[in-house]
Formats: structure tokens, C-alpha cells, sequence
């Protein structure tokens, strides 16, 4: 299996972006997924939090294809690219098994206002829909936007649908959305413009909590039905 | 204890902010100017990285109801101090000043805006820490006071004040901001023509009305990304400059989001990015090309020159 090698910039003076070319954009027989890549990239962060240049480092931010390496200093940015290097080259399958995170969902109804416009562009029925989002499983390749929100890959092809014309001024924290090809969860309260099909009870984000985002990158995440008065019905 | 008697806009709790947290897309904060911060924390003893407020306009009135011992540096807003007597007098800039029980301190209202002050209390700034810092976020809404900005009535608490120190009698000049900001060229400069490049370099920028903590918005000219500069969302800092296309582009600060997908074209050296906390509307602004090289030297350059400041001024930190 063929592990692709990043391309390595300086973003800032104190910052170092690998990233690397989309398995997807650049299908080479027995290059690794899309998923399996992103894995790695995460697992390169952790483990470079835990290597002897952690010191050196304000930050580690993964996103869907590239890690950025902040420095406390710029002057260190070889040491460290000779560690991630290492760490790199050394990695078998990913080494770290994922946490599995399920969510449940108030689907349709009051939760969701625009089920029935994303069955209709899909040409699908509401509980088709339903049934599609919440059988597949989801990866989260990073975390960004606003604290706690998860940029997850896996969403069903079928479910695509461009964004709202209008954005929405307010989604309510716990609205499960889909928009382009993807799909998500809002931490909290912002405006956004993509289409709401749910609802979660969970909170996301909150500052009080030592682990103050509930999802991580990494982890799989499945969404999980369920029904009250003001959701769709089983 | 400090009540704040008329509160202006956006004042808000800040230390040096957060890190280590971005890959969870929690955002730095923190002092738009940490220089200045750090500066009136050690003129009144306090390590670096106590909490204080930042004052980003007059009027403003502060009752002191306990003695403190306090220091505003950045912009000059003329502060005056009245004690319970009705004795006023000037609070000079960049020196430490002791605060009798029953005082006020009162930033008069001004006609040149000129930006962010820094008042620094020994002892600090008591709120709780969330997430390793004290810093308010105002976009999710956590840290400093309920993640709000300060209003009238607000009862602030000052931390325990080091009594080992003596009252600081040296002052510390405040820096120049000259409006040149030096800046690396970004991920995405290659993306840009040759004629753009030219355009975005040395060439005037106005601030416009859309400036933040997260970023300021500048006007000058039309910059075309091409359509292969469309990429995946990465992690993005303070200070780099994102071209949305059409005639404005967002200078991310502080409080910006941690991940962004619009095409970099450059980024301003951390030595110059203190430089924010004082732009104003319609101010012009030239970004000037500096290497990386050159970026890193300035980078330690000012990281050597406030260890040496710290020392001057008898305290023993690290930034």
C-alpha cells in the first residue's frame, strides 16, 4: 500500500502545513482511502503529542487532508519535521483503535424543518432519507468552524444537496444538517445554510468540561433514530 | 473588588489566550496586543499572563473599592484618577499608579479613536479559568464574565497581588504603530497572478467598518483568485490575510476560527501583528514582503527584547 508523501509549506513563520494530494484526485492502484489517509494524519498529530518535540509545539490542527504544525518558534521547524518524518514513515495500519460515538436523533418534524425538502430534491421519501443518514458511518476527519463542530466524512452520495439559497440568521445548537456533500452537527446557536433534517439532545461543546468537545478527530460516529411527538414518525 | 461605573463597548477580559486546543476549534483570544498586556502585568509585579481588561474605547468609569495597585499601557486615553476627596490627577501611561480605596479611574470621552489600552491590576483580574485561560471569547461565548463584555454594574474581582514587589517607578514607552505590516507570503500566493501579487503588495489598504476581534476587513483592489485555488478548509492563524475575492480581504485575528478554505495570499509576521489592536476605520495600511527567515529573526528579535524588559523592570518571567 502506497502512503502519500505531504507536500510541506511554512503558513507562517511559526507554522508548517503538510498536506497531501487526495487519494481520491490522484487514484494510484493500491494508494490507500481517503479515510485510512485522514486517519493517518490524526494519528500523526497524537503521536506527536506525545514525542519528545511536543514542547516545541502551540498547536496541532488536522483537517480533512493536511495538518498544520504550529511552533512556539519557527527556528524549530526541521527538528520537528525530522520527528513527524520519522513518525511518518514508521506508521504501520492505524495504530490507534477509534472510539466509537453514537448520537441520537429527533429526526423530521419540529427537529428537522427541511426533511421534507432534502426527500423531495433527492427523490427519496422522508424515512428513506432518515434511514440512509442514519445507517451509514461517519469518520471525523477534523474538528474546525466554531469549537466542537465535526467536519465527518461518509455521508451516502445520494444524500447530496446544495446549500440553502438563503442562509438561515439562526440554527439552534444540536441541529443535524446536511450541506454539499456533507453532513453535521451545529455546537451552538449560528447562523448557517445548510438544510436541517435533526435534531440532538447532546451538547457539543462546553467550556466547563475538561474534554469540552464531545466528538474528536477520529472517531466514528454513527447516528442513532429516535421519535418524540415533534420528530417523524417510526 | 472593581465596579465598573460606565462601561464602553467591547471591554472585555483578556490574558494571553489559548493554545493547544485549536484542533478542537477552540480559538486563541486573548490581548490583541499580549506586548502591551505583558507590560502593565509587570509594572505592577504580576507575571505576564494575569487577566486584564481591554479597553478598546472611551468613556470609561472604574470605582475602586479597595486600594490596587494598576497600569494602563497601548493607546492613550488621558486616564484620570479622583479620589474620594475629589483630588484628581493624571494616570500616565506606561507607569505603574497606586489607587487609593474610594478612587475612580475615568478614561474621558475622545474624538481620536486610536484603539486598544491595557489596564493591568496587581493581583489580577479574578474570573474563573475555562480552558486554561481567563481570556473572554465573545464569539462562543465562554471565559472572562459570561463570555460577555463588561457592563455598568459589573463587580470585578482582583486575585491575590504579589507583596513582594515594590511599586515599579520605571515607565515603558508605548510602540509606534506605523502601518506597515510586514507579512510572509501565504500558501496560496503562487494561486494569484503575477499582476495581483503586485497589487496586494506595498499598495494602499483602507480598514474598513468591519473589524473585530476575528478579523478586519480591508478595501483596496480587486484581487482574482483563480478557480484552482478553491481547496479543502486547513488550519488557519492570526494574522494571515484570506482573499474571498471582490475588493475586500479579511486580516484574521485573535479570535478567528481555526479552520478557513479561502485562498491565503499572505501572512502578517507575529513581531507586527500587535499592530491590530490599533487600526482604525479608514486608516490605510502596505503589507511589505518579508523571507520566512527574516520573519523568524523579528520573531525572536522581540521575544529577546521583552525578556530584556522584563529584567529591566526587576521581574523574573518568561513569556
Amino acid at each position: 500500500m502506497s502512503i502519500p508523501e505531504p507536500s510541506i509549506n511554512f503558513a507562517t513563520e511559526n507554522a508548517i502545513l503538510l498536506s497531501f494530494a487526495e487519494p481520491r484526485l490522484n487514484p494510484k492502484a493500491g494508494s490507500i482511502s481517503a479515510d485510512q489517509l485522514q486517519m493517518r494524519i490524526i494519528d500523526l498529530a497524537n503521536t506527536l503529542r506525545q514525542s519528545p518535540v511536543a514542547e516545541l509545539l502551540t498547536d496541532l490542527v488536522p483537517a480533512p487532508g493536511s495538518l498544520l504544525i504550529v511552533l512556539n518558534d519557527g527556528h524549530s521547524a526541521r527538528r520537528v519535521l525530522k520527528e513527524a518524518e520519522q513518525h511518518w514513515g514508521s506508521q504501520t495500519n492505524t495504530q490507534r483503535k477509534s472510539r466509537q460515538v453514537e448520537i441520537p436523533v429527533y429526526y423530521g418534524g419540529e427537529y428537522g424543518p427541511d426533511l421534507a425538502a432534502v426527500a423531495s430534491h433527492c427523490g427519496m421519501s422522508e424515512q428513506d432519507i432518515i434511514n440512509c443518514h442514519s445507517t451509514a458511518c461517519y469518520t471525523v476527519s477534523a474538528l474546525g468552524f466554531m469549537p466542537g463542530f465535526a467536519y465527518l466524512s461518509g455521508l451516502d452520495n445520494r444524500l447530496a444537496i446544495p446549500r440553502r439559497k438563503t442562509p438561515r440568521n439562526r440554527i439552534r445548537a444540536g441541529s443535524v444538517a446536511i450541506g454539499g456533500t456533507s453532513t453535521g452537527v451545529y455546537p451552538a446557536d449560528s447562523p448557517g445554510g445548510w438544510h436541517i433534517i435533526g435534531h440532538t439532545r447532546l451538547s457539543l461543546f462546553n467550556p466547563d468540561s475538561a474534554s469540552p468537545t464531545y466528538l474528536q478527530p477520529g472517531d466514528q460516529i454513527c447516528f442513532i433514530p429516535q421519535w418524540d411527538e415533534g420528530s417523524a414518525l417510526p | 473588588m472593581i465596579e465598573i461605573i460606565k462601561a464602553s463597548p467591547l471591554l472585555t477580559v483578556q490574558d494571553l489566550g489559548r493554545t493547544g486546543l485549536r484542533h478542537l476549534g477552540i480559538p486563541q483570544c486573548g490581548a490583541m496586543d499580549p506586548y502591551a498586556l505583558s507590560i502593565a502585568n509587570w509594572l505592577v509585579g504580576n507575571p505576564a499572563n494575569l487577566a486584564g481588561l481591554e479597553i478598546v474605547t472611551a468613556p470609561l468609569t472604574l470605582q475602586f473599592h479597595q486600594s490596587h495597585r494598576i497600569a494602563l499601557t497601548g493607546h492613550d486615553y488621558q486616564a484620570r484618577r479622583c479620589d474620594s476627596d475629589g483630588n484628581e490627577s493624571d494616570l500616565s501611561c506606561g507607569f505603574a499608579h497606586n489607587i487609593p480605596a474610594g478612587s475612580t479611574v475615568s478614561l474621558p470621552a475622545t474624538r481620536e479613536p486610536g484603539g486598544r489600552a491595557y489596564l493591568a491590576i496587581a493581583g489580577g483580574v479574578d474570573v474563573p479559568v475555562k480552558l486554561h485561560a481567563r481570556s473572554t471569547d465573545l464569539v462562543n461565548r465562554f471565559g472572562g464574565v459570561e463570555g460577555r463584555p463588561l457592563q455598568r454594574n459589573d463587580v470585578i474581582k482582583v486575585g491575590q497581588a504579589n507583596i513582594n514587589t515594590e511599586a515599579c517607578g520605571h515607565g515603558v514607552r508605548p510602540w509606534q504603530v506605523d502601518g506597515r505590516l510586514r507579512a510572509v507570503p501565504g500558501l496560496d500566493i503562487n494561486a494569484f497572478s503575477e499582476e495581483c501579487q503586485q497589487a496586494f503588495w506595498y499598495h494602499p489598504w483602507k480598514i474598513s467598518h468591519n473589524l473585530s476581534r476575528t478579523g478586519i476587513r480591508l478595501d483596496g483592489s480587486q484581487l482574482d483568485t483563480p478557480s484552482e485555488a478553491n481547496r479543502l478548509s486547513a488550519g488557519v492563524l492570526p494574522g494571515m490575510i484570506q482573499v474571498p475575492g471582490g475588493e475586500q480581504i479579511i486580516l484574521l485575528a485573535a479570535d478567528a476560527q481555526t479552520t478557513g478554505g479561502y485562498p491565503c495570499i499572505a501572512s502578517v509576521i507575529s513581531a507586527d501583528l500587535w499592530q491590530l489592536a490599533y487600526l482604525q476605520p479608514g486608516q490605510i495600511i502596505t503589507f511589505v514582503p518579508v523571507s520566512i527567515a527574516e520573519a523568524q529573526g523579528q520573531h525572536s528579535a522581540r521575544q529577546q527584547y521583552m525578556q530584556r524588559l522584563a529584567k529591566q523592570l526587576g521581574v523574573e518571567d518568561s513569556l
